[in-house]
């Protein structure tokens, strides 16, 4: 039986396959923007070709398609979702735009507000309250929803949003609404606050519930438009897709939860990042994953990725469990650029794939990081993406002297040493931001290097923070796609439960905790699925505070009981005198959501990397050239370096820095001092010298 | 400018010690967000992050901000150069630093500054410092806000620069003595931990650059992070018509009986500087708006970061700027005169003033760039737990967003404030004796313009405990202006015990006026201006806020000249021609 991986992205689609957990095979085929399934079916095609088989009679055989997709994410930038209407509470109707004031920029008062989601006008006050103790204040005018739904319905509504304050306390009447919504326009998506994000809050739960509303017709339409074509072509299997929080979920959860795939691209990576690195024995990882247009950073800890619940997607914050990926504007197409001041800036603004960088000879102007890493030395000219594309050295340099060297009055060589030290520490700084800044120490992680061009930067980044061990897997340049094969099946569930952990009763926590799991446990059920696991969390802080640190129990099958209790009190005073640098004994601590998260542990394929040559007798250098390394000072020196053909090293090889080795769509950059072996899984783990 | 001779090389390493500086504020910002107790930190972000430098004991400069509000951090740089000065030979490695007293770089008496200086080589001092506003710092009237207020000791505990901790040892007899002067000591103390935690979290980066860059190469690249906002700037002045430019603003009144109180600013352009003179502005007054000079000149600069968005905020961007302020006039205070509604009258007055000034010369640059003037404070004691508590609920006072050129007014407030956060309604419900009714855009009430102001939001809540409630509104006559030809904002009144017999409009202030359980307090906040020729807005915008309900059909024709036909819903083009020729009644948005 065959395991198809396949990560849509904005410029490639990228596939991973194994059969009966043996030979892999995996590649990339241009995306089709605005028709994934093209270049899914293409990818499966390029499967079938590589493994010999007729596509009806692999896609028979095959047991599992698991998908990475920017569908959701892509809706929300170009707002492409649903129609929309919003019932909530009369007299609330302006919470979204208000945004508990909150605005991109400090300065600037001429920014523009975010596109609505849904107009004012599709946004219905409903004559209904519920107090903060859950009690009825005023009942729901049920008149009222059904008049509203009648004139929606003629409007061209399809999806509803329903947000009533306070409802966490007491959800009847948005199940009521519900009811309603489903009799009169039983065709229509109905996503209710209470079931898509449980919590207080009613600004970050409306915007939640909002985007699950816009997004879910667009996922259900489009898994069972994709559903359909493999289906015409034989496929009979399962279909699944990566969620922002790491999991994976049957394709019709989809349609019920859209607003978990806003991260089902990355998570893949993010994923398998976890996955390799357990399996290196890192588990601490920080993961970078650097593609045409930005850098995408996470943080893996005891081999699990961190999630945060405090994230923005497309200017609307979404309150769902999402993994903790920082993006910053620093990809291979990333440009450089003077401002007023004449200091030189890199990013955001990208050059895409078209036209791209200047050296991709498509008409690109500008310079960018790849141009700069030609420049330098780093990338080949011959043998980029495989050698399926040829690099203009002259366009390069050209970019980079006009528009950055002779307006500084300094050379090509120094300018472009500006560009890329500016890019790096922007890197650096990105890398801090979840490691320092949430409190960890990045020496105590490996930094694992992945997307296009992550690792021709990644031994700067290990050396500004200390790292001493860098991974670069040769399945780099399709990770993602590689992780949505070893995500778990999972669900995040989360229900609202304030109280003095003084005043806990556990017996009554431990009901609501096989609540939950009663009513989730059957999504993550499933026949590759060998075990199902529990994970349960407190969202704990001192009372008064507002911020809340999620610590996970230690719960053994007698459930909570007051040694679990204490020991989560005390991990929470730890865990905040180490983010936070103190603790207030003196203060109650404050219990405010719980968090059962629960897993449906897959069989995994492990990566089989080729053997032809049997490794570890010395691989010879290809080549030798000239390239501009930096130096612990802060100066680049002319150095000359071997060049690896990636192609001819296998498990057991060992190359020795200064070094480049060109993988299939990855160059991996070797400073003076490095080292890098193979392992069996052919992940090259690379020893960093002494920090600069 | 200080001319420091960097290679290029070096240039860059500078640059990324100014990237990294920013992050050290984002930091700092993030670790008081989490910690703090107090809603007015946690929730509403009512507080600033900065770090600053000193070199050899020189005058003290600010680096970089994060998220901060700006009447904070610019005043900041007096309190830390005051602090810096008050301990020339005195400050340890481990030691913590307060101060809040408004005549020494302060604003009110609650907002409260907290420094860490961390020298990292003998006459190189870096401060990693917080400014936030405490919510009750003693004196007569709980959370301060004393309308009464005729000098300065009325307004609060002050505070001039103290070592609250000593090498890293706590300095408890002054915690214990700062603590007994607050009606709210637990949290107040959880919240100057969260502040001298965070300053804590900066020192630790801030000796990492030192380590990785050397101490040399940080100091010189201060002089180049400074020096590039202030290049900045001065490019962008020069390109501004030189020339004098005035505007006289008012503030509704000083809570004494003044009325109509002038601020009078000249501002004159001159090749790369500018001049913001307060000659004509109104001397000191009886009540308490008198606005210290470090809040005055943080005023000033709030507006000219609104018209240069993309200059980093640090010393520099103050240099080409001198602010002339005339001894004993309103903005500039001698003590012991009451200051402490300064933030917001004369404040907003100020910045919108300033605007107004530059509008003759750079009008698609203005706009509404400050909070607005009104604000309440209610405190009460818990029938359910004994418990004492103080609240102010900005979602009362949420509005000053205005028309800018290209942009309509949204959400809460204009930008430069938009570092305060609105409380979470649902959340204060748990917390305070209160239920809320109504949150919402009020129709008719944004200023017309091409683009026009956000609405005003119309708040109402039902007690369900007894309380007392002290309100200091402006801006119910002098509203937010508009710009451009936009008209001005709706303006801001409260009335309490809403529907009783003893009903009251509140449009100046009313103090520790009782409410009973069941009684409602309604609250207008009016939008910011609106920008541009109300008859020249897009006749299918104004069709787009008749459909959303934020103009009525009589408003849409009053004040932009758009005629709708309510029955097809639709613009009658041909009557709203004829209503735009004969320039309609155009008043000012209705209230």
């Amino acid at each position: 039986m065959y395991r198809v991986g396949i990560d849509v992205g904005g410029t490639f689609t990228d596939y991973v396959a194994s059969r009966d957990g043996g030979r892999m095979v995996s590649g990339k085929t241009p995306s089709t923007p605005g028709r994934e399934n093209v270049a899914v079916l293409n990818a499966i095609e390029r499967i079938a070709a590589a493994y010999e088989s007729p596509l009806a009679q692999l896609l028979g055989e095959t047991e599992v398609i698991n998908f990475g997709t920017t569908v959701a994410t892509n809706a929300m930038l170009e707002h492409k979702g649903a129609r929309v209407a919003l019932l909530g509470t009369e007299g609330f109707r302006d919470i979204i735009e208000l945004r508990r004031g909150f605005k991109e920029s400090l300065t600037d008062i001429r920014l523009e507000a975010p596109p609505p989601i849904v107009r004012r006008r599709f946004r219905i006050g409903i004559s209904e309250r519920i107090g903060a103790d859950g009690s009825v204040r005023t009942p729901l005018a049920e008149d009222q929803v059904l008049a509203a739904v009648e004139r929606l319905k003629g409007e061209g509504i399809v999806s509803y949003a329903v947000c009533f304050m306070q409802a966490p306390a007491n959800p009847v009447h948005e199940r009521r609404c519900a009811e309603i919504i489903n009799q009169v326009h039983p065709e229509a998506h109905v996503s209710l606050s209470t079931d898509v994000l449980n919590q207080i809050g009613e600004f970050e739960r409306l915007s939640t519930t909002l985007m699950n509303a816009y997004l879910s017709p667009v996922l259900r339409d489009y898994m069972a438009r994709l559903l359909d074509e493999l289906g015409e072509r034989g496929f009979g299997g399962r279909l699944l897709v990566m969620q922002s929080n790491g999991g994976t979920a049957e394709a019709s959860e989809l349609g019920r939860l859209g607003a978990s795939a806003l991260l089902s691209g990355p998570a893949g990576g993010v994923v398998a990042a976890a996955s390799l690195g357990s399996a290196t024995e890192h588990p601490n990882i920080i993961g970078v994953d650097m593609g045409g247009t930005s850098y995408d950073v996470s943080l893996v800890r005891d081999g699990r990725p961190e999630v945060r619940t405090d994230a923005w997607a497309a200017r609307y914050r979404i309150g769902l469990s999402v993994l903790d990926i920082h993006t910053i504007g620093a990809g291979g197409g990333s440009i450089a650029w003077l401002d007023e001041a004449r200091a030189i800036q890199v990013g955001p603004g990208s050059a895409g794939a078209t036209p791209g960088p200047a050296c991709y000879g498509r008409g690109g102007e500008r310079p960018t990081v790849t141009d700069v890493n030609l420049v330098l030395g780093y990338l080949s000219e011959e043998n980029f993406i495989g050698g399926e594309m040829a690099l203009d050295r002259a366009a390069a340099e050209r970019a980079i002297r006009e528009q950055v060297a002779e307006p500084l009055g300094i050379d090509l060589v120094e300018a472009a040493v500006g560009i890329a030290r500016i890019v790096n520490s922007n890197m650096s700084n990105g890398i801090r931001y979840v490691s320092v800044a949430r409190g960890h120490d990045p020496r105590d992680f490996a930094l694992l290097a992945f997307g296009g061009a992550a690792a021709t930067h990644a031994p700067i980044q290990a050396r500004d923070l200390g790292i001493r061990t860098i991974l670069v897997p040769k399945s780099a340049g399709v990770l993602s796609a590689y992780g949505t094969l070893l995500s778990d099946l999972k669900v995040s569930t989360v229900a609202s439960h304030l109280s003095l952990i003084e005043d806990v009763d556990s017996g009554e926590l431990n009901e609501i905790f096989a609540d939950l799991w009663a009513r989730h446990r059957h999504a993550v059920e499933s026949s590759d699925v060998t075990e199902i696991e529990r994970r349960l969390f407190f969202d704990l802080r001192y009372a008064g505070q507002v911020h809340e640190i999620t610590i996970p129990l230690e719960v053994n099958g007698a459930g909570i009981d007051d040694a679990v209790l204490a020991a989560a009190v005390e991990a929470f005073h730890e865990q905040h005198e180490r983010l936070y640098t103190f603790r207030l004994e003196h203060k109650p601590v404050e219990l405010m959501t719980l968090r059962q998260d629960i897993i449906g542990v897959r069989r995994k394929a492990p990566w089989k990397p080729g053997r032809a040559r049997g490794g570890g007798e010395g691989v010879t250098a290809s080549g030798r050239r000239v390239a501009w390394l930096p130096e612990r000072d802060g100066d680049y020196a002319e150095t000359e370096i071997a060049v690896y053909d990636g192609a001819r090293i296998e498990p057991g090889d060992v190359i020795a820095g200064p070094a480049v080795v060109g993988e299939d769509n990855t160059t991996i950059l070797l400073l003076r001092g490095d080292r890098a072996r193979v392992d069996d899984r052919g992940t090259y783990v690379i020893d960093v010298e002494e920090p600069w | 400018m200080t001319e420091t001779r960097l290679d290029q090389g070096e240039l860059i390493t500078a640059e990324i010690i100014r990237n990294s500086l920013e992050t050290v504020c984002k930091e700092l910002s993030a670790t008081v967000e989490n910690t703090a107790l107090s809603p007015i930190f946690t929730l509403n972000h009512d507080y600033s992050c900065g770090v600053f430098y000193s070199g050899d004991g020189g005058q003290v400069q600010l680096l970089a901000r994060d998220q901060a509000v700006p009447v904070h951090i610019f005043a900041s740089l007096d309190s830390v150069q005051i602090m810096f000065e008050t301990f020339p030979d005195d400050i340890r490695e481990g030691d913590v630093f307060l101060v809040t007293d408004p005549y020494m770089g302060g604003t009110h008496c609650p907002d409260w500054t907290i420094i860490r200086p961390v020298t990292v080589a003998p006459g190189v001092t870096f401060l990693t410092c917080v400014r936030g506003h405490v919510n009750d710092v003693g004196g007569p009237v709980p959370g301060n806000y004393n309308v009464n207020a005729r000098d300065v000791w009325q307004e609060g505990f002050r505070i001039p620069p103290v070592r609250i901790v000593s090498a890293g040892e706590h300095v408890g007899d002054i915690w214990e003595t700062i603590l007994a002067n607050t009606r709210l000591p637990a949290e107040v103390r959880g919240d100057l931990m969260a502040m001298v935690g965070a300053c804590q979290v900066g020192e630790r980066r801030i000796r990492e650059l030192a380590r990785k860059y050397g101490v040399e190469m940080l100091r010189r690249s201060v002089d180049y992070i400074v020096d590039y906002s202030e290049k900045r700037l001065r490019a962008t002045i020069a390109e501004w018509p030189d020339g004098s430019y005035e505007h006289t603003g008012y503030v509704d009144h000083d809570f004494a009986g003044n009325r109509d109180v002038p601020v009078r600013v000249k501002v004159t352009v001159s090749g790369e500087e500018v001049v913001v003179d307060f000659d004509g502005t109104s001397g000191e007054v009886p009540g308490f708006i008198n606005s210290p000079t470090g809040n005055t000149i943080s005023q000033v600069f709030t507006a000219l970061t609104a018209l240069c968005p993309d200059i980093p905020i640090n010393s520099g961007f103050f240099r080409p700027v001198s602010v002339v302020l005339h001894p004993q006039t309103m903005v500039n205070p001698d003590p012991p005169a009451p200051v402490g509604n300064c933030t917001l009258t004369p404040g907003t007055t100020i910045i919108d003033t300033v605007m107004k000034a530059f509008e003759q010369i750079r009008p698609e640059l203005v706009g509404t760039a400050a909070v607005d003037m009104n604000g309440a404070r209610c405190f009460g004691v818990s029938a359910a737990t004994g418990r004492y508590w103080v609240s102010s609920d900005l979602a009362a006072t949420a509005m000053s967003a205005g028309g800018a050129r290209g942009t309509d007014g949204w959400g809460g407030w204009a930008a430069t404030f938009c570092a305060l956060n609105l409380p979470p309604l649902e959340m204060f419900e748990l917390q305070f004796p209160w239920e809320y009714v109504l949150d919402e855009y009020a129709r008719d009430t944004a200023a017309p313009g091409r683009w026009r102001g956000a609405p005003a939001i119309h708040y109402r809540r039902r007690h369900t405990d007894q309380m007392r409630c002290t309100i200091y509104n402006g801006g119910a006559r002098n509203t937010l202006v508009g710009y451009a030809g936009g008209g001005d904002g709706a303006g801001n009144y409260w009335v309490i015990r809403e529907g009783e017999a003893d009903e009251m409009t509140v449009t100046e202030s009313c103090y520790a006026e009782p409410l009973s359980v069941g009684s409602l307090l309604f609250a207008q906040s009016g939008g910011g201006g609106g920008w541009g020729d109300p008859f020249e807005r897009e006749p299918a915008a104004v069709l787009d806020d008749w459909l959303d309900d934020i103009v009525s059909t009589d408003g849409a024709r009053r004040d932009y000249g758009v005629v709708i036909d309510p029955a097809r819903q639709e613009v009658d083009l041909e009557a709203t021609r004829r209503q735009r020729a004969g320039g309609g009644s155009r008043s000012p948005a209705a209230g």
